[in-house]
């Protein structure tokens, strides 16, 4: 009776372990290879899948437009190194071809200086408009991405004034006071720049970028009381200007620009 | 060649944020520079006088019984006209100088604030030893001018 107890408990153990077997390894189940070929339902949902071969690319194709602005930070920065100095200043560029943008600046400024020799006071604005080129070659139509060569036409309007000032003498111990009328100026300067800026977020870029700004005319050393500084120029003194920005833009998507690509002719094929 | 553009760019802001306004690497002073000419027989020449005196009528001296080939003297900032004695040896007679010229401020730069210029009229002098002098350069701008304003020629 024993025996046959433990006969049927390892009849059926082993019974369910088959069982156990076969449902959890189902796809292991090997399938003949005449049936698979046979099976042209699954050859049909994959040529189904398969998507029409790509049409040759057309002589026409999109890039992202917009206008892009956005605010120079550097000039706070600046406000640290250079206290006598309130600079704000706004970028703004506008892509009219694939590589080519219409670029764009505006800002005012404000001077107020004070020490023992003098008092200074001056106030203008500012703007320059050119353009920039992007030299960065895109894996994607819809990259933003920029390393660019620019250049620019600057103006700047400015009034300035020194109220007060003592000159000393010490030989003859005479303190000479006086001070200078208010005086208004213009000045013009080209700026080569060289500069970046990346897509951080959607629509949202930051960019940098060196320039050298060159001034064509406007005030400088030969008057007797030149600007200290020229709005969106830099040192009111000097003829050459070396000077960084910093921007934060954001792009205002407005449509797509059409990019003409003429098309090759293909070379006559060898026999 | 990462660390090179940040190497660059920190150059960059640190040469565009220079703060112009807090040194003074100018002189301030514009003096007027005399030269010492011997003219003997039609021959010139530099010379050093041996005790050169000289100061402003009713001032302290610039230069008491000193040995030098050059001076360096200020003009009045608040007159039109400044008159100098000047003695070369001990044993010559005195003479004194008077300028005659235009001031105007000029700003300097930034961190040195302003300077007086001035543009010579006109010199002149009694002719005791000096016997005679010649306006090289009527603009006094610069202290650190190597060429000499005025020429003093000496007979002596």
């Amino acid at each position: 009776m024993i025996q046959r107890i433990l006969l049927y408990i390892l009849v059926f153990s082993s019974s369910c372990i088959v069982a156990q077997a076969q449902v959890k390894k189902p796809a292991l189940t090997p399938i003949d290879s005449s049936v698979r070929a046979a099976d042209t339902t699954a050859r049909k949902n994959v040529a189904e899948k398969k998507k029409p071969a790509p049409a040759l690319p057309d002589s026409i194709y999109e890039v992202p437009g917009g206008i892009r602005v956005g605010i120079d930070i550097s000039r706070f920065i600046l406000k640290a190194f250079q206290p006598y100095r309130t600079d704000v200043s706004f970028a703004g560029d506008m892509r009219i071809k694939k590589d080519l943008y219409l670029a764009a600046e505006l800002g005012f400024h404000t001077t107020s200086h004070s020490d023992s020799n003098y008092t200074y006071k001056g106030n203008g604005i500012f703007t320059t408009v050119g353009v920039d080129w992007n030299f960065m070659q895109k894996i994607s139509n819809k990259e933003r991405y920029m390393i660019y060569g620019g250049i620019r036409y600057g103006f700047a309007h400015l009034n300035y004034e020194a109220p007060s000032y003592t000159i000393y003498d010490s030989y003859w111990g005479d303190k000479l006071p006086g001070s200078f009328p208010k005086t208004s100026v213009n000045a013009h300067w080209v700026e080569l720049i060289l500069g970046l800026k990346a897509e951080v977020l959607k629509n949202f870029f930051l960019g940098w970028s060196i320039r050298e700004k060159i001034k064509v005319s406007g005030p400088g050393k030969d008057l007797a009381f030149p600007p200290i500084v020229i709005p969106g120029f830099g040192s009111g003194t000097k003829g050459s200007q070396f000077d960084w920005q910093y921007t934060v833009s954001y792009c205002i998507p407005l449509g797509n620009i059409k990019v003409h690509v003429p098309r090759k002719a293909e070379p006559p094929k060898r026999r | 060649m990462k660390y090179f553009i940040l190497l660059f760019l920190l150059a960059a802001v640190v040469v565009a944020c220079d703060d112009e306004t807090k040194f003074c690497d100018q002189a301030l002073n514009t003096d007027l520079h005399m030269r010492f000419i011997r003219d003997s027989a039609g021959f010139t020449r530099d010379t050093t006088m041996a005790q050169v005196t000289l100061y402003a009528l009713k001032m302290d001296s610039i230069y008491r019984k000193q040995a030098v080939s050059d001076v360096f003297l200020s003009l009045s900032p608040v007159a039109d006209s400044s008159r100098f004695y000047l003695k070369v040896d001990s044993i010559s007679e005195p003479d004194t100088i008077t300028f005659r010229y235009k001031r105007a401020p000029h700003f300097v730069s930034p961190g040195c604030g302003f300077a007086t210029f001035f543009n010579l009229d006109t010199v002149i002098s009694t002719n005791n030893t000096i016997q005679s002098l010649l306006i090289n350069q009527r603009a006094i701008t610069s202290t650190t001018n190597d060429t000499a304003h005025i020429t003093l020629y000496f007979g002596i």
